[in-house]
């Protein structure tokens, strides 16, 4: 054996030297191998950056290869031979014997220079002396006289100075005269050759940037769990090096350009970084740990897909309308409209009217074997209906049922008018008013169902009225359609100034609207007190009083969970009842098995999906939970589970948020306000709403007319006012009525002030009736009135006969007493940039005049006067009233 | 298995795996040379009685020993990486809360007695019995070589209390104790919901004595007889004594040396049999032992 033969040797003897070549052999290479390891292999990204700029030079170097073709070959020839020819010009006798005797001159200016501001400092130097010399008496005449010298000096070099520098000038005729041509030319050549230069330039700035870790630092972001405050560190773009680059828009990753440049406008990553939107490990600069993926303690990992706009409420929480988010805003729109606040406690959502109806008054509304049905299960009777679920047995139905019969045989509400008046209407008539006056722009009614197509989701904002004939009094009905607000004070169904006929027309379509189903009859006992105890129980449990208005309930809290922390729970916090495992790595978060069963992924998103899919998933033998079953789509579960995930308490320092100043908060309010009474079912506002506009696919201009953001700039304050106090009709043509939604002052006043907080202006009171004509503005104004002809599409006054509606543009006599004038001058300067799509044609497109004949062609004079002739029209008419209006 | 091998191989556990690993090998290493040297009238490290100078030769050896431990690290460094886990927040602590690994038989006794026993007493007692081997150990056989026949005492105390109650209590606290501080075996999947029974009662319980009165006030006859149980214990020190008080090694040993051995000893075995007494009832179905003497100051 080796180290038996080796133990025979020695100590003294014995080497090792074989042994320290190994180890320090094996020692070296460690090192050498950690070395590479650290500046290599765990430095993925310098491969990357070689690897784009290898990509964007090629991208540049090709792109600049076409500019140079797409010269204009033969000019560039011609610039190039007179280009030789100048310069072999600058050979010639003449010009080189000039530049010599300018460099000879050049030189000579030199030396007078030197000479010249030596004199002035021994002239200096010999004043000082001389003004000294004064105070002591000594030497002055002596001293003086060398000051006078000193100045001679100054004075003849001065004068050397002059001379040489004419004699340069007249040299410098004569060699700019052969110079200029070819600075002219190159300048041409230039011109010729600058998108290739162009390009050429960026080529050689991306082959010069450094490979090197690109960073971001944000000293001042956010707090620990400790309130200290936090740094944070982005070093996304050492990797996606080309986030910004347009030419990389198709690039694979990581170099592509970031698909929404405009939002980045606003949040700029070069100093807002890259995780406060996107999550993940800023400073890590491995893919998997970058992305927080692979480092199963990073606790905020990537967001991927839709859940990235979770990331706009860290900051944007009080916004439910985000421009450049339509996810996130859909999101908040579902959240509002679901009532998820009636339950849980929500940031932001502390101050929300309540969604569903108040349930004092049902006798007069309903029967109880309907109620008993709807309470037992809402979607049997309405699929698309926004109540929810509950999942009552027969016997807490009953109970429920009961309790609601029983409060609503103590209300003090009464039918205005006597039984029976509603009878006598026509159907068919009443199907035509319904449809076409704008009641399906909240409620479906048969088979029309292009609104809820186009609003995409589950629910309807209000109840759809395709078996009402089975539910709804008929007495009640009318009263109903006559004033909502008799009823319920707080409804948002507005009144449309339906006549006492009008009304019984629509009364007779919908009580033909009937439940054609089977139903098994229901025996109720409604007035057993103990049922009706129950019935309060049950419905203080389950928390029927977020939503409804419910008489004894007034007071009641929010029956579940704070989700202001809860994108911040964990796996280990959730309990995932019965339902099987999937494994981490299925592909998705929640599936259905054949066998009945579901499985859900051990993970906050499988949890939440589970919950939202069917709230009573978790449900076990011992843990019950009162959660009502939604119904939501796919769509609507990934989007508020998105909202969810951004339900925590680590949100950036005020510095880094959008100051929720009081314009954001008059808009805000304003938002909520037209959500609430579905102003956007009709309006497309800030982008979205218009749902109506569905049913007028074939001529939009029949619709609702959309509210741009300049609506606020647009209309007089008075006029708007009045306008939604009791509304007047200003497109005649119109079949759709605006109703009537009997506002208050202080909520009319909130929508002004979100018009005008949309238009950037304030709220100031005008006397619009008052605004002085320029008269000399208004013969012109007349003469281009007739020239562009306006009345081809407007009118003043009556309706012109033989017109096709569509082909109308609102009653210009109406101007002055709806518009602001500053707005008709906006308008008529370049009506799409206020109101995208308009049929109104641009006439002074680009500034320019098409008519040349009055005021010289001047656009802006023109406007002026346009807009003082349209003003005028409606003062006149103000004094004598069209009637008919 | 799957979750047993992730909990083994994770960076910082790897230690503890190598000391596991080391431990075994060296008591092996140890019995081994301990049996040759006992079957021989000489030990083999007293036939070596050739001496060299430290400087260069047992130095040498080190430096090389050296350099084969630093490529060894580095290589190590490469492979694995300092683990670092979530950011502190006190409002999401993790579980389970692991002291460092070091401290983990610490952590584990806290299972079997209250914090002041567990946290402060057996901890100064294992530093206090630390200080007192080099004045109680009046074996003066053993040194420079190995042996087990000489110093069957010292090496079986120590075995015991290093190997099982020191390394397994570690092995134990760092590969079976998960979220709850609840007790998986290998082939169990740690599950932060895992329901553990918790059926524990007192010792006087079995004998129908109520720890407390209905007031929840200590029951005298529950103390007097937890007391009796503890301090009988206890009395197989004076016992011992009595019995072998005229052994030479007793005479040697000396009544004070004695006694501080005694106690330390009893106390290391009464660790391990309040540990059984834990433990043990629940493979025959019965309540396993809360505490054997509950006072109002601390729980033994």
């Amino acid at each position: 054996m080796l180290f038996e033969d080796r133990a025979k040797i020695p100590v003294e003897k014995r080497s090792y030297a074989k042994y320290y070549l190994i180890f320090s052999g094996l020692l070296f290479l460690g090192t050498a191998w950690a070395v590479w390891d650290e500046v290599r292999i765990r430095r993925p990204w310098k491969e990357y950056q070689t690897e784009y700029r290898e990509l964007l030079s090629a991208r540049l170097d090709s792109l600049r290869q076409v500019a140079l073709e797409n010269r204009d070959q033969e000019r560039l020839k011609a610039l190039e031979d007179e280009l030789a020819k100048a310069k072999s010009a600058l050979q010639s006798e003449e010009y080189t014997k000039a530049v010599e005797q300018k460099n000879d001159l050049l030189a000579d200016l030199d030396i007078a220079t030197r000479e010249w501001r030596f004199a002035r400092s021994r002239s200096d130097a010999a004043y000082y002396q001389y003004k000294k010399s004064l105070q002591t008496g000594i030497n002055v005449e002596e001293l003086k006289a060398e000051v006078a010298k000193h100045d001679a000096d100054i004075e003849s070099y001065f004068h050397r100075m002059e001379e040489i520098n004419k004699q340069i000038a007249l040299l410098d005729s004569v060699i700019y005269k052969y110079r200029d041509a070819v600075v002219r030319l190159e300048a041409e050549l230039a011109q010729i050759n600058s998108a290739a230069n162009a390009y050429g330039l960026k080529l050689e700035r991306a082959q010069a940037a450094p490979i090197a870790i690109r960073q971001v630092i944000l000293n001042d972001f956010e707090l620990t769990p400790f309130s200290e405050i936090k740094a944070r560190i982005d070093r996304c773009q050492t990797c996606h090096v080309g986030w910004s680059e347009p030419l990389m828009a198709d690039a694979p990753q990581p170099f592509k350009q970031h698909p929404l440049p405009e939002l980045l406008a606003k949040h700029n990553p070069e100093n807002f970084g890259c995780t406060p939107c996107h999550r993940g490990q800023g400073p890590a600069l491995t893919t998997g740990f970058a992305h927080g993926e692979a480092d199963k303690y990073w606790e905020t990992p990537i967001l991927r897909g839709v859940d990235v706009w979770a990331s706009c409420n860290s900051c944007h929480s009080n916004e439910s309308v985000l421009k450049h988010a339509p996810p996130f805003t859909k999101a908040k729109q579902l959240l509002l409209e679901s009532g998820c606040f009636a339950c849980h406690e929500i940031k932001g959502y502390t101050d929300v009217p309540k969604i569903g109806p108040p349930l004092n008054s049902l006798p007069a509304k309903v029967r109880p074997d309907w109620l008993f049905r709807w309470v037992k299960n809402p979607k049997d009777y309405n699929p698309h209906t926004r109540m929810p679920r509950f999942q009552f047995t027969d016997e807490e139905a009953e109970a429920i049922t009961a309790y609601l019969m029983k409060i609503g045989r103590e209300s003090n509400f009464q039918l205005v008018r006597a039984r029976g008046t509603f009878a006598g209407g026509s159907s068919n008539r009443g199907k035509v008013i319904f449809e076409t006056i704008g009641c399906t722009a909240c409620h479906v009614a048969g088979e029309n169902t292009a609104v809820r197509t186009k609003r995409g989701t589950t629910y309807d904002i209000a109840p759809e009225l395709t078996r009402v004939g089975s539910k709804a009094n008929p007495d009640w009905l009318f009263d109903w359609l006559k004033n909502p607000r008799h009823y319920n004070p707080d409804t948002r169904m507005p009144s449309l100034r339906l006549t006492d006929d009008e009304a019984r027309h629509v009364v007779a379509y919908l009580m033909t609207l009937r439940d054609n189903r089977k139903l098994d009859p229901v025996n109720l006992a409604l007035d057993d007190p103990a049922k009706i105890a129950r019935g309060d129980r049950l419905i203080r449990e389950y928390g029927c009083a977020g939503c409804h208005a419910i008489k004894g309930m007034e007071n009641e809290g929010k029956v579940s969970v704070n989700l202001s922390d809860f994108g911040r729970k964990k796996y280990e916090q959730m309990d995932f009842g019965d339902t099987r495992e999937l494994p981490l790595n299925a592909e998705v978060d929640y599936q259905e098995n054949p066998d009945g069963t579901v499985s859900v992924k051990r993970t906050w998103a499988g949890w939440v999906y589970g919950k939202l899919k069917n709230s009573r998933l978790y449900q076990t033998d011992r843990i019950s939970q009162k959660m009502p079953v939604f119904g939501f789509s796919d769509e609507e579960i990934r989007l508020l589970r998105m909202f969810l995930t951004s339900m925590t308490r680590d949100v950036p320092l005020p510095t880094y948020q959008r100051a929720f100043d009081r314009r954001q908060q008059e808009i805000e309010a304003g938002r909520r306000l037209t959500m609430h009474y579905n102003c956007v079912q009709c309006h497309t506002l800030e982008d979205r709403g218009g749902y109506l506009l569905a049913s007028f696919e074939a001529e939009p201009a029949l619709g609702p007319p959309p509210l741009p953001e300049s609506q606020g700039a647009k209309v007089q304050e008075q006029w708007l006012h009045g306008f939604l106090k009791n509304p007047t009709i200003i497109r005649p043509w119109l079949e759709v009525r605006m109703p009537t939604f009997q506002l208050t002052d202080a909520e009319i006043s909130q929508i002004q002030k979100y018009f005008l907080g949309l238009s950037k202006q304030e709220l100031v009171i005008r006397d619009y009736a008052s605004t002085t004509l320029d008269p000399q503005y208004l013969a012109p104004g007349r003469k281009l009135f007739d020239a562009y002809q306006c009345l081809s599409c407007h009118f003043t006054g009556r309706i012109p006969e033989g017109k096709s509606f569509a082909d109308l543009a609102p009653n210009l006599a109406l101007a002055s007493s709806r518009l602001k004038p500053e707005w008709i001058v906006d308008w008529l300067r370049d009506p799409s940039k206020l109101q995208p799509g308009t049929r109104m044609p641009t006439y002074f497109y680009g500034g320019e005049a098409p008519d040349r004949t009055v005021f010289g062609g001047n656009a802006e004079e023109q406007i002026k006067a346009l807009a003082t002739y349209v003003w005028s029209i409606g003062s006149r008419a103000r004094q004598a009233p069209a009637s008919g209006q | 298995m799957q979750h047993f091998i992730e909990i083994l191989t994770k960076p910082d556990n790897i230690p503890i795996t190598l000391l596991l690993v080391s431990c075994i090998f060296f008591t092996w290493l140890y019995w081994v040379k301990a049996k040759k040297n006992d079957s021989q009238e000489m030990p083999d490290e007293a036939k070596m009685d050739d001496k060299v100078q430290v400087w260069p030769y047992l130095v040498r050896v080190e430096f090389i020993a050296t350099i084969a431990v630093m490529a060894l690290l580095v290589v190590w460094s490469v492979f694995l990486d300092a683990p670092l886990e979530e950011p502190a927040n006190r409002a999401l602590t993790p579980n389970p809360s692991k002291a460092p690994w070091y401290f983990l038989g610490l952590q584990e006794m806290l299972v079997y007695f209250d914090p002041w026993i567990a946290g402060v007493v057996l901890p100064t007692l294992i530093i206090v019995g630390l200080m007192a081997i080099p004045y109680v150990d009046i074996n003066p056989k053993g040194n420079g070589y190995y042996t087990y026949k000489e110093r069957k005492f010292a090496v079986l105390t120590f075995c015991f209390g290093f190997l099982i109650l020191w390394v397994s209590l570690i092995v134990l606290g760092t590969f079976m104790r998960g979220p709850g501080w609840n007790f998986f075996f290998p082939w169990e999947k740690w599950d932060p919901h895992y329901v553990a029974v918790l059926t524990n009662v007192d010792l006087s319980e079995y004998f129908g004595i109520p720890t407390r009165l209905p007031d929840n006030t200590i029951n005298p006859v529950a103390f007097v007889f937890g007391a009796a149980c503890v301090f009988g214990f206890y009395a197989i020190g004076p016992i011992y004594w009595y019995l072998k008080r005229n052994d030479e090694i007793m005479q040697k040993l000396g009544l004070l040396r004695y006694a501080i051995v005694s106690f330390l000893f009893l106390t290391m075995m009464g660790l391990v049999i309040k540990i059984i007494l834990r433990l043990a009832p629940l493979m025959f179905g019965i309540n396993p032992v809360k505490y054997v003497w509950v006072t109002p100051w601390f729980n033994i």
